[in-house]
C-alpha cells in the first residue's frame, strides 16, 4: 500500500506532516477493519462438546459394549452417568488447541458447526486362569472425534487406546467386573480412560485446514493365522480385525502425533458411521476418503521352545503382520513389508496348563506399538531385526514422510 | 506504522477471507512422460500439475448427473484455460516416476470452488440459456399415499391322498380324497394328522414323511405306513401342493403440501415457470381434478385414463406445455438396525409429458425408486423420506429435461 500526497492538499497549504498524520489514522482504521476479518485465523477455535457416544450399529451396541452399557444409567434429569463424568472432567480444563463452548456443554446448537465427541469403539473384558490366580484384562478403545455438525462429516479423529490388567485370587463375578469397568470410567484410579481422553485433548491443536488423511482400510487374517486362534476369537473375527485396526491407529496417532480416520469395516455402509450418543441422539457421520490407505494382514503365529531346565521352560511366541501403505488412486506403495515380533514367555514347572493366545495377543499388541515408534524414528537396526533387512529402513522412512504430511 | 506491518496484516486478511469460501476436496491424478536420465524437469512437473487439476475437476463432475456432465463437456476447454478460478489450492499426495516406462505420476488433493463450478455448469444448461419470457410453463401433480394396514398370509398346503388298507376284514378301503386342506401349522412330520385320527378310517400322508418319501418344492409324493389303530396298517400315497397368497394392503392418501413445496422449489430454481395445478383446475372448471388423482391413487395403483387425459387436456387448454405427474408410496415404519431410529421407505415414480404435440409425449421419467427417511419417531421419519424422495425425483426430472433441451 502506498500513500500519495494529494496535489489539492498542497494547494491548501497543509504541510506534509499534517498529511502524514491523517494517512496514518486512515491506515489504522483500515487495519482495524481488516483485523476483524483476520480474527478467525488467529482466535482459538471454539467447539462444542457432543458427549459420550458408542460407535457401531444400534443392534450390536448391547452386545459390543455390555459392561459400559450396563453402568451408563441415566439420572432423574435424563443425563447419563458417563456424560456427567465427562462434563465434570472437562469443565475446568483449559486446552491450548481449542476452547469448549461452555454455555451449552453437552448440547449441540447451530451457531458453531464443529463438535467433539468421545466415541467408544471397542470394549474387551477377559479373565484368564493362571495357576491359582485370575488375570483380568480390560481393553477399552475410543476416539476423540471432531466432526462438522452441519455437514455431518468427520473432520479429524484421534484414537485412544487403554488397557488395564488386574489379578484376583478367585474368579471375578460379573458384578466385580462391572464395578471394575465403572472405576475405569468414573473412579479415581490412575487408570481412567476419561483421564487418557483429556490428556489426549491437551496434545491436540485444531487447525482451520488439515494436511492429508490416513486410515486403516482393511485388516485381513490369513488362513494359517486362524489355526492358533481360540474359539472365541474365531467366532468374532470382525472384533479381532477391529482390535488390530484400532490398536494400530491409536499407536500411530500417539507416536507420530497425527490424526487417523476411524476404521470402519463391518460398521459402516457407504463410508458412513453411526454414532449413538448416551443422551439418545443419533448421528450418521460421513467419513471422508483417506489420502493414504493402510492394509494390515495378520500372516501367522509361531511358537518355539527357547530354553528349558529344572525351573521350567521358556517359549518364544512370534507374530507376523504384513503392512502395506499405499496411495489408493495411483496404487503407489510406500511400504509393503512383513513385520515380525517375538516375546518370551516363561512357563514355570508348577504351571500345568499353558494358554497360547494371551501370549500371542500381547506380542501382537507389542508389534503394533513398536512399529508405530519405528515409523516415527526409523533405524537400520530395528529394520534389520523386525523386517529382515536393514535396507528396508527406507520403507519406514517413506512411511514417516507420509505421516508428517498428515499433520 | 511500518509498511511491513501493513503488508503482513493485509496478507493475513486475504488468507482469512479465502478460508471462508465454499470448497470441496477432490483428488486428481496425471501421468506425464518425461525424457532424459537426469530426472523430471520443471516443465514436466508443471504440465502434470495442470493435468492433475483438470482431472480433479473431471472427477468432481463425474459424481454429479448426466446433464451436468454434458454441460461440463461443452465448456471443459474454457474451464481448462482458466483453471485457477475453479481450483483454489492443491497439495501433493504422491509424486513418483517410473524409470522403465519414463512416466511421471502425480496425485494431488485439490480444493475446488464449488460455487464457481456449479455456476459455470448451470449457465450452460438449456433453460438457463433461454430468456425469461421464452421459458416454458410447467405444472405438476404429485400424490402420496401411506400403507395403513397390511394383512399377510402364511403357507397353505393342500394334500390329496389315496389310502388303502393292507389288513383284511374290518378295515375299510377309502377312496381317493382330494381337496382337503389345512394350514402348515397342522402339518406333522412322520405323523398322522389329528383330523385323520378322529376320522379313524382314513389315512393322511404327511408331505414331509421321511421313510420312503421324496419331497420337492410345491408338490410331493410320499409313501408311508401309518398306524390307524394298534393292529391296522394303512398304506397311503399322496400329493401335496403349497399355496402362497399375496398380502392385502390398504392405503390412506396423505396431504402433499410438503411434497409440492419441495418440487415447486426445485423446478423454479432450475428456471422453469411453475404453475400451481389448482390455478389450472380453476381456469378449466375442474377439468384437471386433483381430488380425482388422490381418490384413485388411494384405491389402486393406477390413475384412470380419463383423469390423466383430462389433466392433459386442461393443461393444453391454458397453454401449459409441460405436465409432471408423480406418485409417492409411503411404507410401514420399521427400526433402522444401524442407528436405532425409526425408518420409513418411500417409493416414487414420476413422469413429465410434453403436451405441445398431437399426443402427450413423455420427455422425462423417474422410478420406481425407493428412498428411506430416518427420525426419532415415525412422523419425522415419514416427512424426511417424503422430502428426500420428492427432491431426488424432481432433480432427476430436471436433469433429464435439460438433456432433452426442454426450456
Amino acid at each position: 500500500m502506498y500513500v500519495v500526497f494529494s496535489k489539492n492538499n498542497k494547494k491548501k497549504g497543509l504541510g506534509p506532516l499534517h498529511n502524514k498524520t491523517k494517512t496514518h489514522g486512515r491506515v489504522r482504521v483500515f487495519l482495524w477493519l481488516f483485523s476483524l476479518c483476520a480474527a478467525p485465523v488467529y482466535a482459538t477455535p471454539l467447539i462444542q462438546f457432543a458427549g459420550f457416544a458408542y460407535s457401531g450399529a444400534y443392534k450390536d451396541i448391547r452386545m459390543a459394549y455390555p459392561y459400559t452399557k450396563a453402568i451408563n444409567t441415566k439420572n432423574a434429569e435424563g443425563v447419563s452417568l458417563l456424560n456427567q463424568a465427562l462434563n465434570a472432567r472437562l469443565l475446568h480444563q483449559h486446552f491450548k488447541g481449542f476452547r469448549f463452548d461452555d454455555s451449552k456443554l453437552g448440547r449441540i446448537h447451530s451457531n458453531n458447526p464443529l463438535a467433539l465427541a468421545f466415541v467408544l469403539t471397542s470394549e474387551n473384558v477377559s479373565v484368564e486362569h493362571i495357576g491359582s490366580s485370575y488375570k483380568t484384562l480390560i481393553i477399552l478403545t475410543g476416539q476423540a472425534l471432531l466432526y462438522n455438525e452441519a455437514k455431518r462429516e468427520v473432520v479429524v479423529d484421534y484414537p485412544i487406546g487403554f488397557q488395564y490388567v488386574d489379578l484376583f485370587h478367585t474368579r471375578p463375578s460379573r458384578n466385580t467386573l462391572q464395578n471394575l469397568v465403572r472405576k475405569l470410567y468414573i473412579g479415581h484410579l490412575s487408570a481412567n480412560i476419561f483421564r487418557a481422553f483429556v490428556k489426549r485433548l491437551h496434545t491436540i491443536r485444531l487447525r482451520s485446514h488439515y494436511g492429508h488423511t490416513i486410515r486403516v482400510m482393511a485388516v485381513h487374517i490369513a488362513p494359517r493365522a486362524m489355526v492358533p486362534l481360540p474359539p472365541a476369537e474365531k467366532a468374532d473375527l470382525l472384533g479381532l480385525k477391529s482390535f488390530i485396526a484400532d490398536q494400530f491407529s491409536a499407536d500411530l496417532s500417539v507416536h507420530n502425533r497425527i490424526p487417523v480416520l476411524p476404521y470402519m469395516e463391518g460398521d459402516a455402509i457407504g463410508n458412513v458411521i453411526a454414532l449413538r450418543f448416551a443422551n439418545g441422539g443419533v448421528f450418521s457421520l460421513t467419513v471422508p476418503k483417506p489420502d493414504y490407505s493402510l492394509i494390515l494382514t495378520l500372516e501367522g503365529f509361531k511358537k518355539l521352545l527357547y530354553q528349558h531346565g529344572g525351573w521350567g521352560q521358556s517359549w518364544l511366541y512370534g507374530v507376523f503382520v504384513h503392512v502395506k501403505l499405499l496411495e489408493p488412486l495411483s496404487g503407489h506403495a510406500y511400504m509393503n513389508a512383513m513385520i515380525k515380533q517375538a516375546a518370551i514367555k516363561i512357563v514355570p514347572k508348577s504351571q500345568t496348563t499353558v494358554r497360547n493366545w494371551p501370549a500371542y495377543d500381547a506380542t501382537l499388541s507389542s508389534l503394533l506399538d513398536q512399529l508405530s515408534v519405528a515409523i516415527a524414528h526409523p533405524t537400520r537396526h530395528w529394520a534389520g531385526i523386525h523386517m529382515g533387512r536393514a535396507r528396508d529402513v527406507s520403507q519406514l522412512s517413506a512411511f514417516k514422510k507420509v505421516a508428517r504430511s498428515c499433520r | 506504522m511500518s509498511m511491513k506491518t501493513v503488508a503482513v496484516a493485509f496478507l493475513l486478511c486475504v488468507v482469512s477471507v479465502g478460508a471462508l469460501a465454499g470448497t470441496i476436496k477432490e483428488k486428481g491424478m496425471a501421468h506425464v512422460p518425461y525424457r532424459g536420465w537426469s530426472g523430471v524437469d520443471a516443465k514436466v512437473r508443471a504440465a502434470a500439475l495442470k493435468k492433475a487439476e483438470l482431472n480433479a475437476l473431471d472427477r468432481y463432475v463425474a459424481n454429479t448427473n448426466g446433464a451436468e456432465e454434458r454441460n461440463y463437456s461443452a465448456i471443459r476447454p474454457r474451464i481448462a484455460q482458466h483453471i485457477s478460478r475453479y481450483v483454489l489450492s492443491t497439495s501433493t499426495i504422491s509424486a513418483f516416476r517410473d524409470k522403465k516406462t519414463k512416466m511421471y505420476t502425480l496425485v494431488i488433493s485439490a480444493d475446488l470452488n464449488v460455487y464457481k463450478i456449479n455456476d459455470a455448469l448451470q449457465a450452460n444448461s438449456a433453460v438457463a440459456n433461454t430468456s425469461q419470457s421464452l421459458r416454458s410453463y410447467i405444472t405438476f401433480i404429485f400424490v402420496a399415499r401411506q400403507q395403513s394396514r397390511v394383512t399377510s398370509f402364511g403357507k397353505q398346503t393342500t394334500v390329496r391322498v389315496a389310502a388303502t388298507s393292507t389288513a383284511s376284514g374290518a378295515m375299510q378301503t377309502t377312496a381317493a380324497h382330494s381337496g382337503h386342506s389345512y394350514s402348515a401349522t397342522n402339518h406333522h412330520v412322520n405323523g398322522m394328522d389329528t383330523a385323520a385320527q378322529t376320522q379313524n378310517q382314513r389315512g393322511y400322508a404327511s408331505s414331509h414323511h421321511s421313510d420312503e418319501g421324496t419331497h420337492t418344492a410345491g408338490q410331493s409324493q410320499s409313501h408311508g405306513a401309518y398306524g390307524v389303530s394298534s393292529h391296522r396298517i394303512l398304506r397311503v400315497t399322496g400329493q401335496s401342493h403349497v399355496i402362497r397368497r399375496a398380502n392385502i394392503t390398504q392405503y390412506r392418501v396423505r396431504r402433499s403440501g410438503t411434497v409440492n413445496d419441495v418440487i415447486s422449489n426445485i423446478l423454479s430454481q432450475a428456471g422453469y415457470q411453475v404453475v400451481d395445478a389448482k390455478f389450472i383446475a380453476a381456469r378449466t372448471h375442474n377439468l384437471l381434478n386433483v381430488a380425482a388423482f388422490k381418490r384413485e391413487f388411494g384405491r389402486g395403483n393406477d390413475i384412470s385414463q380419463t383423469t390423466l387425459a383430462n389433466a392433459a387436456s386442461a393443461a393444453q387448454e391454458v397453454h401449459v406445455p409441460y405436465l409432471a405427474y408423480g406418485t409417492l408410496d409411503v411404507g410401514i415404519q420399521g427400526t433402522d438396525p444401524t442407528t436405532g431410529l425409526k425408518r420409513v421407505y418411500v417409493e416414487v415414480t414420476a413422469k413429465v409429458y410434453n403436451l405441445s404435440g398431437v399426443f402427450p409425449v413423455t420427455v422425462a421419467a423417474v422410478g420406481p425408486v425407493q428412498y428411506a427417511g430416518l427420525g426419532p419417531n415415525a412422523a419425522v421419519a415419514r416427512t424426511n423420506a417424503l422430502k428426500r424422495a420428492a427432491s431426488k425425483a424432481a432433480e432427476r426430472l430436471v436433469a433429464e429435461m435439460d438433456v432433452k433441451g426442454v426450456r
